[in-house]
């Protein structure tokens, strides 16, 4: 078990290094200088030059990228071009909003798509498992953006009962902080509970079949522990798969669902830092959320073990 | 059974939410906090580094100015208690107000003030024409310094008083740091405080009434006047999503939209709880930037024939669309509705395909690219952008559009390369306030060449007629002199006037006392 | 967007046990429906030219932000062009990223993944490599590389296509493993086949039934990409037509002018459904163990 983690924790090292590299590369290359933004719409050729000396993105790149490994290994992420706020303090400002925004929608979709999958399994064929999967079909092929327009247009606007948009600290208060996020959560978890439906109920029709299950059936027990006792735990490992490898579909999702409902997220420093060119924000945030996505998936290889015994013994 | 508790479990939870939302939603706050929705993220709080309207707007929170301009543009006392000029107008002397303090607590002298106007001077057009007449500033006690000049220059006051870049007083540590450092320290003497610590680049950034300041005794009138703080807190908040905003204001939960779409006005006037209100006396004007250095736009011919394929009502209606708040046409360089309002000299401004065609051929165009640059992420732009092309195309010009996002225009156009090789010959951008009307400050009407801003507009015969119009300091005189800048300025055409709107913002009807100030100020504001 | 519910190998190899019958009878029903969809939808798009009513990027701001009406059946937008024009022509432009990233990423993903799984020096490296790309959010590499780069058509399937790899890969690199493994692969290998021989003749006809599907829902996942990347105000420049773009430039009207996102919105949702169940529909007919069966 050591053994696995320490291997797993090496191989994570050399993918968060690569990570490190492509984006560096990745940002630099491009056209688009921040001195430009900075100087604003009325500056002078010289004002920007100015402005590019004192930042020092005038020195070589290999220069810029050595400068920035050694700092970052240091654990300095460096500041912000523009605010000169140090980058780990920005993002540390917009985790709680976007955490809160993963989790909430993460347990709504869980909660939602794992009883709908069963059941769909459960009674595959019939007017419910169809129901089940033409939800989950359009869930995901509508764009998070009209969803979202959709929601705010009947529950904040007609109906008045949900805030259209922002976020609230939960040290405000939680009734606040609950509101704030029931739309955006709904929004983003319709798309992602429509995946895990999906493929929690192709799994359990498979478990299903299986001889123990069958089993199982003929030494007359019930359903319901069939479903729940028996083939729920075995479906287990591809489900929590799906959740570990949704991580990054939810990010993705999260960008779009924080500028639709104004909150100010780690998705939405991104998209700012891209557009504006604040290079040491843009290379923070990807390390970080890449770091996040791989720490994630070694949680999830480490609780297959929870769910299925077997795969404790491999080294 | 299972399904049945997991549905009257899910019933009850959605129940419970319900019950939240309904508590939540009436305790709207009634306090004295202003929400407002700013029309860009504040990034950079150094007035010297930064041109962007958003850190302006910024910095008439924190800070004050020596003068302001009134309601009829002339530049009024504002730090300043009461000046004199010396009979060959050569030596002003300024004495500060008494009892004023930076928002650390250390009193406000002329030291400060002189340091603050030293850097203002080295980034500031208007600054940089001032300091080229001067001799120096002489400090002669705590509340007293004097200009000296040494050429005549007739703006004195005018450069003070620069509404969309003025010189913004600041504590002589903080002034005095080099050029190129930006200022982290958002210390001024103005009616709020910045809290920086609850600011949120790209969320939100926090002010709070100063409650040492000490406002003049006359109303507020335009920017000069008393600035009266009768918000407690204002918050300004950054939604990048117009949609958002709308449905926020118009659920109450944001007070103030700086800059709604046009497009909106009239949902919103429709709605008894907002107000629509237009601050801006003048408002912005929109302009084609022609690249002077590579053909064809090197040749001032090619320039004029731009004027030939402008159609300003219908661009400002496919960037406003609302007729009430855009000019079906404004032909002058300086701002319709400002004193240097002229006619002179027009040519063109009116869509003539033919005459266009022959001008390109006088300049030598033989269907070479022209690179136009369309920002993707700035619609109004787009919109009048897209209008001139249309146009182009019509006479025949092989358009090659590039579109791409700001922050890379920006980038982009700022180098000096040919078109083919990473460079440019034309993009779409905008001025507003009192600056552009006057052929001093307006930074795109500067043709000085190396010397002028991006595009490098380049006539020294327009040069000398505005250095000229600089010095003097007679009303009448001035007058004529604008005319032949303007006739002047149709000839070489440093820009084209793509057409003059008005940009209004909206508010909920409980907030009161909002300025027509030109910018959005946030003193003598009211929340009841 | 949609590609976690990736069909993994253990699709195609399964001891799946379905009612065939009713299996083949849900089949039925989404294919058909997801192939109607899908014909009408491309067949719009093929016939943009004789279906549009105006010119698709006509500027005409006389007649801006009008609802539909006779003359505009889905109104005008910001600049008084036609929606349902746009709407048409855009089709083929989000058709065409859609398309375009799943032959790309089907391309460079079956011979990343065929070779990682044939050659294992050649494995470490390239699934390190993919494993960093995967562990950066799609989207935010999607708008990372849009910005920085030249917007254009090509740059959009590139952006969306460079995240979309790494499933691929990993997904053709598990079937050669697990096809490398079975008994008349080992056999061929034991009679001297060649790699390059063994790779063509045994292994990629094996592997194309996953691909196939992948296939299917990365261009699923594309055209709802591309509309994001248009969203966030990073997609396919302006002045080309996509359902991405026109969505962009009417999400400030949505309570002005709901119809200049509601159409191509509903048209985008479909096409996007359709591909699904396409997608849905080959998974369950191309399975060999359900074909075997018929």
């Amino acid at each position: 078990m050591i053994n696995f983690v320490l291997r797993k924790i090496g191989s994570t090292a050399i993918v968060m290094m690569v990570v490190a590299v492509i984006v560096f590369v990745m940002i630099r290359v491009g056209p688009g200088d921040p001195a430009a933004v900075i100087a604003g719409d009325h500056a002078t050729s010289e004002d920007i030059d100015r402005i590019r000396r004192s930042l020092g993105l005038d020195e070589p790149m290999l220069y810029q990228f050595l400068h920035w490994i050694g700092r970052l290994l240091g654990g300095d992420l460096g500041q912000s071009l523009f605010s000169r706020k140090p980058v780990l303090e920005l993002i540390a400002g917009r985790l709680e909003p976007t955490l809160s925004l993963a989790a909430t929608t993460m347990t709504f979709a869980v909660c939602s798509a794992i009883p709908l999958g069963i059941v769909a399994a459960w009674q595959v064929g019939r007017w419910i498992d169809r129901a089940v999967m033409a939800l989950a079909t359009v869930a995901f092929s509508f764009p998070i953006f009209i969803i979202g327009y959709g929601l705010v247009w009947g529950f904040a606007l007609k109906l008045r009962w949900l805030p259209v948009q922002g976020f609230r600290p939960l040290s405000q208060g939680p009734a606040p902080y609950l509101t704030h996020l029931v739309l955006p959560s709904l929004t983003l978890g319709l798309v992602f509970m429509a995946l895990l439906t999906r493929m929690t109920r192709s799994t359990m029709i498979e478990v299903l079949g299986e001889d123990y299950i069958r089993t199982a059936r003929s030494k007359g027990l019930s359903q319901l522990p069939i479903l729940f006792k028996h083939a729920l735990r075995n479906a287990a490992v591809p489900i929590v798969t799906t959740i570990g490898s949704g991580i990054a579909l939810l990010i993705g999702g999260v960008v779009v669902a924080e500028s639709v409902f104004a909150i100010p997220g780690v998705g939405r420093l991104t998209i700012e830092a891209v557009t504006q060119r604040d290079y040491p924000v843009i290379q923070g945030v990807l390390l970080l959320a890449s770091l996040a996505y791989v720490l994630i998936n070694l949680l999830v290889d480490l609780s297959y073990g929870l769910f299925d015994p077997r795969i404790r013994s491999i080294p | 059974m299972v399904f049945k508790r997991a549905i009257r479990k899910i019933a009850s939870a959605s129940l419970l939410i319900a019950g939240i939302a309904a508590a939540a939603c009436p305790a709207l706050a009634s306090d004295k906090t202003l929400r407002a929705v700013v029309n860009a993220d504040l990034k950079i709080i150094d007035p010297t580094w930064s041109t962007a309207y958003v850190t302006i707007r910024h910095s008439y929170l924190v800070y004050d100015n020596l003068f302001a301009l009134n309601s009829k543009f002339e530049p009024k006392p504002q730090m300043v208690d009461s000046y004199t000029v010396s009979p060959d107008r050569m030596i002003y002397s300024f004495t500060l107000r008494k009892g004023m303090k930076w928002h650390d607590g250390t009193p406000v002298t002329a030291a400060d003030c002189v340091a603050s106007l030293k850097r203002w001077a080295q980034r500031n057009a208007m600054g940089q024409h001032m300091t080229r007449a001067m001799e120096g500033y002489e400090i002669v006690d705590d509340l007293t310094f004097r200009i000296k000049l040494k050429e005549k220059f007739g703006l004195v006051l005018e450069a003070l008083a620069g509404a969309e870049a003025p010189a913004f007083m600041m504590p002589k540590r903080i002034a005095e740091q080099p050029i190129d450092k930006q200022i982290t320290d958002p210390i001024g003497s103005g009616p709020f405080i910045m809290k920086r610590d609850e600011w949120q680049p790209g969320a939100k950034a926090v002010y709070v009434r100063n409650p040492d300041y000490i406002p003049r005794n006359e109303p507020a009138d335009y920017l000069a006047g008393g600035k009266v703080a009768k918000l407690d807190r204002v918050e300004w908040l950054y939604i990048p999503d117009n949609n958002t905003t709308l449905s926020a204001l118009q659920a109450g939960e944001i007070d103030y939209f700086e800059a709604p779409p046009l497009d909106f006005v009239q949902l919103m006037k429709s709605d008894p709880n907002i107000t629509v209100l237009t601050i801006d006396l003048l408002g912005v004007q929109m302009m084609a930037r022609p690249n002077s250095l590579f053909p064809p736009f090197d040749n001032y011919k090619a320039r004029q024939a731009l004027l030939y394929l402008t159609n300003q009502a219908e661009a400002m209606q496919a960037v406003v669309g609302d007729p009430d708040y855009y000019l079906k046409s404004c032909v002058t360089y300086f701002m319709c509705g400002s004193e240097n309002e002229t006619k002179a000299g027009v040519v063109g401004l009116t869509v003539d395909i033919e005459k266009a065609k022959a001008l390109f051929k006088e300049a030598g165009y033989k269907g070479e690219p022209i690179v136009v640059m369309l920002p993707t992420d700035r619609p109004q732009y787009q919109a009048a952008e897209n209008v001139l092309i249309a146009a182009m195309r019509k006479a025949g010009l092989n358009v090659d559009v590039q579109s791409q996002d700001w922050a890379t225009i920006t980038a982009r156009r700022a180098k000096k390369d040919a078109p083919d090789k990473g460079g440019w010959n034309l993009f779409v951008t905008s001025q507003g306030g009192p600056d552009p009307a006057s052929p001093l400050a307006n930074i795109w009407f500067n043709s000085q060449c190396d010397k002028a801003n991006i595009g490098w507009a380049c006539d020294e015969e327009l040069t000398k007629l505005v250095s000229a119009w600089a010095q003097e300091s007679d009303p009448a005189k001035r007058r004529t002199m604008v005319d032949a800048i303007q006739t002047r300025a149709f000839v070489s055409v440093p820009y084209v006037n793509l057409g003059q709107y008005v940009q209004p913002i909206a508010f909920r009807s409980n907030i009161k006392g909002v300025l027509k100030a030109g910018v959005p100020v946030y003193w003598n504001i009211e929340k009841q | 967007m949609t590609s976690a519910d990736i069909a993994t190998p253990r699709l195609a190899f399964s001891r799946t046990k379905r009612h065939w019958l009713l299996r083949g009878a849900q089949r039925h029903v989404t294919v058909v429906i997801g192939g109607m969809l899908i014909t009408l939808l491309v067949g719009t798009a093929l016939l943009a030219p004789v279906l549009a009513t105006h010119d698709p990027l006509a500027l005409n701001v006389a007649h801006r932000l009008r609802a539909p009406s006779a003359e505009h059946w889905f109104g005008t937008d910001n600049l008084g062009r036609d929606v349902f024009s746009r709407t048409v022509y855009g089709g083929r432009i989000s058709l065409l990223v859609g398309l375009g990233v799943a032959a790309l990423t089907t391309l460079i993903g079956s011979v990343l993944g065929l070779l990682a799984g044939m050659y294992r020096w050649f494995d470490s490296v390239i699934m390190r490599i993919m494993d960093g790309l995967m562990a950066i959010p799609a989207i935010l590499l999607a708008v990372a590389m849009m910005a920085l780069a030249r917007p254009g058509l090509l740059t959009v399937v590139i952006a969306i296509t460079v995240p979309e790899v790494p499933r691929m890969v990993r997904l053709v690199r598990s079937v050669v493993l697990v096809i490398r493994e079975l008994p008349y692969v080992e056999a061929a290998t034991a009679i001297g086949a060649r790699m390059p021989r063994l790779l063509l003749r045994h292994i990629l006809p094996n592997a194309l039934t996953p691909i196939i599907i992948q296939a299917t829902y990365v261009c699923a996942s594309a055209v709802l990409i591309e509309s994001y990347l248009g969203f966030l105000g990073v997609g396919i420049p302006p002045e080309i037509p996509s359902w991405g773009n026109i969505l962009s430039d009417g999400r400030s009207y949505v309570q002005l002018a709901f119809w200049i996102i509601f159409f191509p919105g509903m048209f985008l949702g479909f096409m996007v459904l359709a591909i699904n169940m396409l997608g849905d529909g080959l998974r369950d007919m191309l399975d060999p163990r359900l074909a075997r069966r018929f």
